[in-house]
């Protein structure tokens, strides 16, 4: 069955087509999802309600572009909207930290993409959410700062002090790795 | 260096996460699918309506609220005109010279209604004060729809009335028949020649026929006697025939009016009201009240 077959069957709320759509985004989809929640539980959350928002807007695709980036976009303004709901942005200071260290012998493929995906969900929700719009989602901090009712400069900070974490916790699963070889 | 740094991790995340799959739980899909159930069923169906319903509503009450208030206007001035007293005094007087014409015992008669007629008036007012100010004393006993109940044994001289005095006031006249007619008749009754139709009311039984009321648009109604006497013009002969014998609604208030009004008052509120329910109710009384009844709107 082809994608456009699929999509409407899914606009004509059949069950079967719109089970196979979901069986093929969600795995990703559950990423995002992920990135953006501080468990397992809120992620699963995010995930249904962004399903159920894609059955139900599935008529206003436009057919333009690609539709796994509209069903993407779909599951990131989802999870954007409950964590507004869900956390009042706290101490979104403009401070501009820089980041002091980054580990110099850096080798990416000696952590696992679970071990990213774990740091991510122990950053703080405020850096975490700032950090997966810019640096993953590619949004501007001018974008960020409207979508989530913050100053530009608040979006720079928590985006630096995001990856300030990130940076201080690779570090520690590095140090961790070395221990073990050696 | 910092700005390649950052760069780096970025990348190293967004490379590493977002294509990356997840698992995800196998009961998730049943959650989703139930919701999907539940919202088709509720979700789609109502709202639009609603609203609709609402504004066709107000309009509706708007729509009979105009119509009520043009009928009232339209029917209020014309009974009053009918109803001055000297209008009314100068009909009769004409009446009763015309009927006079044809009468054979044109001078008994004659005499009889005049020195009865204070006696009526007295009798019959009563109640028409009671419940109507506007209403003229006196001798007036007009309005604009004339009824009338029909004894028994005076049916028969129905037909008699088209050879009676001719119409030549558009006004009808009301007249009524007293109960006590056939007990006690008098002089008037036998005095009365062929052109005088003679109703009674008998009082034997209560009132379980509601005296039947016709309207008789070109019709004179003289009311010449004490209590008994009637006269119409012809053109109430017809109306006659329609005439139920009365059987004995005589011990209860014997003028009735139509309730033309409120008939169609009813009839325009029941098909503007939304839902079958009927909201608004009019009312009259025999003395030609109008009484509106409005249901509480919020029922339920």
């Amino acid at each position: 069955m082809d994608l456009d077959s699929l999509l409407e069957g899914c606009i004509n709320n059949d069950r079967k087509s719109q089970e196979m759509l979901y069986q093929s985004f969600a795995p990703k989809m559950m990423t995002v999802c992920l990135r953006y929640a501080d468990s397992q539980y809120e992620a699963e959350e995010i995930l249904q309600l962004g399903f159920i928002k894609l059955f139900n807007g599935m008529k206003s695709f436009a057919g333009k572009g690609s539709f796994e980036g509209w069903v993407r976009r779909i599951f990131v303004n989802t999870a954007i909207e409950t964590y507004k709901k869900k956390t009042i942005m706290k101490s979104f200071d403009a401070l501009d930290g820089e980041d002091q260290t980054f580990l110099q012998s850096f080798d990416p493929d000696r952590i696992t993409v679970q071990e990213l995906l774990n740091m991510v969900q122990e950053l703080p929700a405020g850096y975490r959410l700032v950090f997966n719009m810019y640096s993953i989602e590619g949004f501007s901090h001018k974008e960020i700062a409207e979508r989530l009712n913050i100053s530009e400069g608040a979006s720079k900070s928590q985006l630096s002090r995001a990856r300030t974490r990130l940076q201080q916790k690779i570090k520690i699963i590095e140090k961790e790795l070395n221990g073990i070889r050696s | 260096m910092a700005s390649d740094r950052k760069k780096n991790i970025d990348q190293l995340f967004k490379s590493k996460l977002e294509d990356h799959s997840s698992e995800v739980p196998p009961s998730l899909w049943n959650k989703i699918s139930t919701e999907l159930d539940t919202k088709e069923v509720e979700a789609p169906v109502a709202e639009a309506p609603k609203r609709r319903s609402r504004a066709s509503w107000f309009l509706k009450i708007a729509a009979g609220l105009l119509l009520f208030g043009f009928v009232i206007w339209k029917v209020q001035p014309e009974k009053k005109t009918h109803l001055s007293k000297e209008d009314l005094t100068v009909d009769q007087s004409q009446v009763l010279a015309q009927r006079q014409d044809q009468v054979e015992n044109r001078d008994g008669l004659s005499e009889q209604s005049d020195g009865e007629g204070a006696q009526r008036d007295s009798a019959e007012e009563i109640p028409l004060q009671s419940t109507e100010g506007s209403r003229p004393t006196g001798e007036s006993r007009e309005t604009r729809l004339a009824y009338k109940e029909v004894g028994t044994e005076y049916s028969n001289d129905i037909p008699d009335v088209a050879d009676v005095a001719p119409s030549e006031e558009t006004e009808v006249l009301y007249t009524q028949l007293p109960a006590d007619l056939s007990q006690s008749p008098v002089e008037g009754v036998a005095a009365v020649d062929e052109a005088v139709v003679l109703t009674e009311v008998t009082d034997n039984e209560p009132a379980k026929k509601e005296s039947e009321i016709v309207p008789l648009p070109d019709s004179e109604v003289i009311v010449a006697g004490e209590e008994e006497e009637v006269l119409a013009n012809s053109t109430l002969s017809d109306s006659y025939e329609k005439i139920d014998v009365d059987e004995g609604s005589a011990s209860l208030p014997l003028r009735e009016r139509p309730k033309i009004l409120s008939g169609v008052l009813n009839f325009v509120a029941n098909n503007l009201q939304v839902g079958g329910n009927q909201i608004v109710e009019f009312n009259e009384t025999d003395q030609g009240i109008l009484r509106v009844d409005v249901k509480p709107l919020f029922d339920k």
